[in-house]
């Protein structure tokens, strides 16, 4: 069969199956933990079941063939008839990672291939109760039939056998299946088989059956979380019913009540019971309704200040009762999101440009008008950026995973803990932020926690640690990777630097501890003695803190020995609109970020001081470094070191912060980032330019790249 | 009259093809979509549809759960789109106890290859079920309304207007054929039959392969006789109610005086496995004037065709009437084709049996 890509068909099926993945994945580790929990396994189950579904609707035989297994294995394991242990799980996992490569196929046009014999085999006979040999024999008379020796061993056999076809089937596949399943299948058919079963278990397992069918999923168990999305989306995918389950029927009929009331908001329902104002605030905009809406974000922490009157300017929000059969949803291409996000832009540009000139009008009624756009932008912007908000679950969501192969890979023992996955930002962050953070958690696992006899030895629990979190800091998002593992050794990642010719001994002997962590984050920096096949190659964490920088963002490390090591990374909301400062230099305006701004304060010349030939400024008993950015961006040749009037603005440099003589201080202003020409594409230190209130030109600084070029030299 | 649907289902994806199906047909509209049991029955309450097709396997609140519950506070024709797996099977026949009155694979290659055929399938369902009306059926079999036998004139030879009553010595075997609401149609007869039945029974159910094994279990364990899917080489015998083997075709031969079971893999022309035609045939032929046909509920024509034999050879066929039917497919088929000496309510057909001596 052709795969065509065009196909709509197809393409809704790779949405929602893909989303179904990402949760199998989570799911399945979560299973791990809690390989008795009835819900889990339901889930998966019916993750399993809805691909095999949509699979069949389109002829993909293949990807039928795999999950039709899986969901097999996943039915026994549902009516408690097989417990799920280690084996089992790699092999599970190991249909996961089928699954995906069918889906890498399909994306690229191709029809998948079927699946090793050998691995549909070892499916097949999970898919049989693990406990017909054991108990089975004893009380019912063995059936007659050529099988009946067999069956009685075969499961063991099978079980036995496991380990060793786990290595076969991650192969090529070349290598024999042990001998006893293939022997079964020789003599005994699966039907016989299964008839035998089903005479071993067929009246003791029907009642059982019946009930877990009916109530397999009760409405009890439900979060409240799962309700929401549910409703907002139509419930459109398999649930993740793992979380938080203290739900009792009255709340959860009370909830749904509730949700029902508001669903004419698909995106925003949920969030009036949580964030009134900000709900209340992005309402007039109709709701975003787009592609991976499933993941309907809830509203992010108000960008603007909400307007209590809101209302007043006819802005009246969308009817909460909308016609109930309407489709709650709609699936957008993320490029036309990025084009309203663009003309968004635009938009509060020519806001900030009418907003200066309203000053000098001096018209009433032009100022109620621009003061009505004002507010409409602001809703508009928030609106269209929550059409753009993911939860950082889904990134989040493929670490359980991570954690657990890299673990079992090392024979480490680590526990990963999601904190905050719900947490909204922009879908291109949510992509960008992906691998930094496997790279650092896949760090936390081998060089964070410490083998479990060399943990036990610390009078540590022989299980590490990790805990992956996200939250809301104002503007920004703060991610924290933090591990209770051994921590680093400030000094022997200094001397490390100095064998690897990173730093020199000057520079090693001024350095604290807080920034010779910082050191990992150089270009050529490893501490791990033995190369692992997991991380240690020294390439890594240099492209991770690039990757974080370019979204402006920064990453900060503190570590302390024998307790543990956290990862500090904060990134903006959102990358389209960037919060500045604006500072005049030399008649010019330019933007520095407002994430690395820190502090600003008034230039007093007399608590500066020249060390080393550079300008410091003390400050809270310290030196800092202070720079005059007009020797740096003004060519005009005349230096300024010695002039008195200025004001500095604090940035931070990774750990280090320095200070920037500016002429003077413009304000806070929301810049739409606009690259620059291919002229000044080489230009060093600047991340693009945006026009001003007065429609003026702003370039936007770009204070690594400054730094690192200017002072680097 | 345009029939109106509510497609439950968790995969949107699903969802959105079964919509795509049902709504390319002029007389049929999709009206809403649930993605679970619990929004399902908010659904029903809003939209008060026709019909519903229903998923079994959703998060929340599955879809057994959900046509208990709909047809507790809003009876509504449903249509259970199932797996054909002994799982499947045995949650579809406890949505069809809960009140669904039909199935349907969910993989729809498994209707046919021909996915348009599988959709047109999926299509005259939802419209036979719309046509149906709101009443629906409340759970549990024993609630049909009782009704009198209505007894045609036009299909009915004039012997049969006097209401013989059937008499065992002359009934070898009791063969029944049936497809859409059988199911609950054979419950309601099987379980008024006492342990020690004098007749031997055999039904010839429309279902998938792996359906009547659990079907067959199922009744064995509601009905006081012995209920068995039918293997190659059984033998009829009182008190044991045989039930053909779903994908396959049964037929039955006289060896001396045994009538012998033989199941034949189907053909990939046949239309329905297992078939009615085909066992009734068989069954003319090897019981000649010794078979009490009944022809239960079911869309289609199967069975007309080996009714018009078993008649020729002076068995009699009873039918189900249009008002206890939950299609009256093949029922009508018969009575059109003059071959029905009694059109009766279910509730009566399972007295008449019951009552058989």
């Amino acid at each position: 069969m052709s795969i065509d890509l065009q196909d709509e068909i197809l393409q809704d099926f790779l949405v929602e199956a893909g989303e179904i993945l990402d949760q199998l994945g989570e799911q399945l580790v979560e299973l791990e933990r809690r390989p008795t929990d009835k819900d889990l396994l339901n889930a998966v189950f019916r993750g399993f079941h809805t691909i095999k579904g949509g699979a069949g609707f389109i002829n993909l035989t293949a990807l039928v063939e795999v999950c039709h297994r899986a969901e097999d294995v996943f039915n026994i394991l549902r009516q408690g008839e097989r417990q799920v242990d280690a084996e089992l799980m790699d092999v599970i996992l190991q249909v996961l990672d089928i699954v995906n490569q069918h889906f890498s196929s399909i994306k690229e046009g191709e029809d998948p291939e079927h699946a090793p014999r050998e691995f549909l085999n070892r499916l097949e006979v999970l898919a049989r109760p693990a406990s017909a040999g054991g108990h089975g024999a004893a009380p019912v008379p063995a059936p007659p039939g050529p099988g009946t020796g067999l069956y009685d061993n075969a499961p063991q056999d099978f079980a036995e056998q496991l380990p060793a076809g786990d290595a076969t089937a991650q192969g090529s596949g070349a290598a024999p299946e042990p001998s006893t399943p293939a022997a079964a299948d020789e003599l005994i058919s699966d039907e016989e088989f299964e008839s035998l079963l089903d005479q071993l278990h067929g009246p003791g397992q029907h009642g059982g059956t019946l009930e877990q069918g009916v109530g397999g999923t009760p409405a009890t168990e439900v979060p409240g979380t799962r309700a929401n999305q549910l409703e907002q989306t139509g419930g459109d995918e398999a649930g993740s019913d793992e979380r938080a389950r203290d739900i009792t029927d009255e709340e959860f009929e009370e909830l749904l009540n509730r949700l029902h009331g508001d669903q004419g908001i698909p995106g925003q329902g949920p969030t009036d019971d949580e964030n009134g104002p900000v709900a209340a605030q992005a309402a007039p905009a109709p709701p975003p309704r787009a592609a991976g809406m499933d993941d309907v974000p809830k509203a992010p922490e108000a960008r603007a200040e909400p307007v209590p009157g809101d209302r007043e300017h006819g802005l009246e929000r969308t009817p909460a009762k909308e016609a109930p059969h309407q489709e709650a949803t709609i699936r957008v291409d993320t490029k036309r999101l990025d084009d309203i996000m663009n003309l968004v832009g635009e938009l509060v540009l020519v806001r900030n440009r009418l907003s200066t000139l309203r000053s000098c009008v001096e018209d009433e009624e032009v100022d109620k008008a621009v003061s009505n756009l004002d507010l409409v932008t602001s809703d508009l912007q928030t609106a269209a950026m929550k059409t753009r908000m993911q939860p950082i679950k889904k990134v989040f969501g493929r670490f359980p995973r991570v954690v657990r192969d890299i673990a079992r890979n090392l024979n480490k023992e680590v526990t990963l803990e999601l904190v905050g996955e719900e947490t909204d930002l922009d879908k291109n962050l949510v992509e960008a932020l992906a691998d930094p953070l496997v790279h650092l958690v896949r760090n936390a696992v081998d060089h964070g926690i410490e083998q479990p006899d060399v943990r036990e030895a610390a009078g540590k629990p022989r299980c590490g640690t990790i805990v992956l979190s996200a939250k809301h800091a104002g503007d920004h998002i703060q991610l924290a990777i933090e591990d209770d593992g051994g921590g680093m050794d400030a000094r022997s990642i200094r001397n490390k630097a100095l064998e690897k010719g990173v730093i020199d001994e000057d520079t090693a002997a001024r350095l604290d501890d807080r920034e010779s962590f910082n050191l990992i984050f150089v270009p050529g920096f490893s501490t791990k003695e033995e190369i692992s096949d997991v991380s240690g190659r020294g390439v890594g964490m240099d492209v991770v803190k690039s990757k974080i920088t370019q979204l402006n963002g920064a990453i900060d490390v503190t570590s302390e020995q024998g307790t543990g090591t956290s990862i500090i990374i904060k990134v903006p909301l959102t990358l389209a609109i960037l919060p500045t400062l604006m500072v005049d230099i030399g008649d010019q305006i330019f933007a520095l970020p407002l994430s690395s701004v820190s502090e600003i304060f008034d230039l007093d010349l007399s608590n500066t001081k020249i060390i080393d030939g550079k300008q410091v400024v003390l400050i809270r008993d310290s030196a800092m470094p202070v720079f005059h950015l007009q020797n740096w961006l003004i060519g005009s040749g005349r230096r300024k070191e010695a002039a008195g009037a200025g004001h500095v603005v604090v940035v931070n440099n990774g750990n280090q912060q320095i200070g920037f003589v500016v002429d003077k201080l413009i304000g806070q202003e929301e810049v739409v980032i606009k690259p620059l020409g291919a002229m000044l594409r080489c230009a060093k230190g600047l991340a693009g330019a945006t026009i001003t209130g007065d429609g003026r030109i702003a370039l936007i600084l770009d204070v690594p790249s400054l730094v690192s070029h200017y002072i680097g030299k | 009259m345009t029939v109106r649907v509510l497609v439950v289902d968790d995969s949107l994806f699903y969802r959105r093809r079964v919509t795509e199906a049902l709504n390319a047909e002029e007389d049929i509209q999709v009206v809403g979509e649930a993605g679970n049991g619990l929004m399902a029955l908010e659904r029903v309450k809003e939209l008060a549809p026709d019909v519903i097709t229903m998923d079994i396997n959703m998060p929340l609140m599955d879809g057994v759960t959900a046509v208990r519950r709909i047809m507790a506070e809003r009876p509504t024709p449903i249509l259970m789109f199932s797996s054909l797996t002994t799982q499947g099977a045995r949650e579809t026949l406890d949505a069809l106890d809960a009140g669904a009155l039909d199935f349907m694979p969910k993989q729809l290659e498994e209707v046919s290859s021909d996915r348009r055929e599988a959709l047109d399938q999926l299509c005259k369902r939802v419209r036979w079920l719309g046509k149906k009306g709101p009443h629906g059926r409340a759970g549990g079999p024993a609630k049909v309304p009782e009704v009198p036998p209505v007894v045609r004139d036009r299909a009915l030879r004039p012997e049969a207007r006097s209401h013989a009553p059937a008499q065992a010595r002359t009934v070898k075997l009791v063969l029944i054929g049936t497809s859409t609401g059988g199911p609950v149609a054979i419950q309601t007869l099987l379980s008024q039959l006492p342990g020690d039945y004098p007749v031997p029974v055999l039904i010839v159910q429309h279902m998938p392969g792996p359906f009547t094994k659990a079907f067959a279990e199922r009744m064995n364990k509601l009905c006081s006789c012995t209920v068995k899917e039918a293997q190659g080489g059984d033998r009829l015998a009182p008190g044991t109610v045989l039930i053909a083997p779903g994908g396959k075709q049964t037929v039955l031969h006289a060896r001396g005086d045994a009538i012998v079971v033989e199941i034949n893999d189907s053909i990939a022309s046949d239309i329905y496995k297992p078939s009615v035609d085909v066992t009734f045939l068989s069954a003319a032929d090897a019981l000649p004037g010794g078979v009490l046909a009944v022809v239960l509920t079911g869309m289609g024509a199967d069975g007309r065709e080996g009714a018009c034999r078993l008649k020729a050879r002076n068995s009699r066929i009873w039918v189900q009437d249009e008002h206890s039917s939950v299609i009256f497919g093949m029922p009508k088929a018969i009575i059109d084709a003059g071959h029905a000496d009694q059109v009766m309510s279910i509730d009566r057909i399972a007295a008449e049996l019951a009552g058989l001596k």
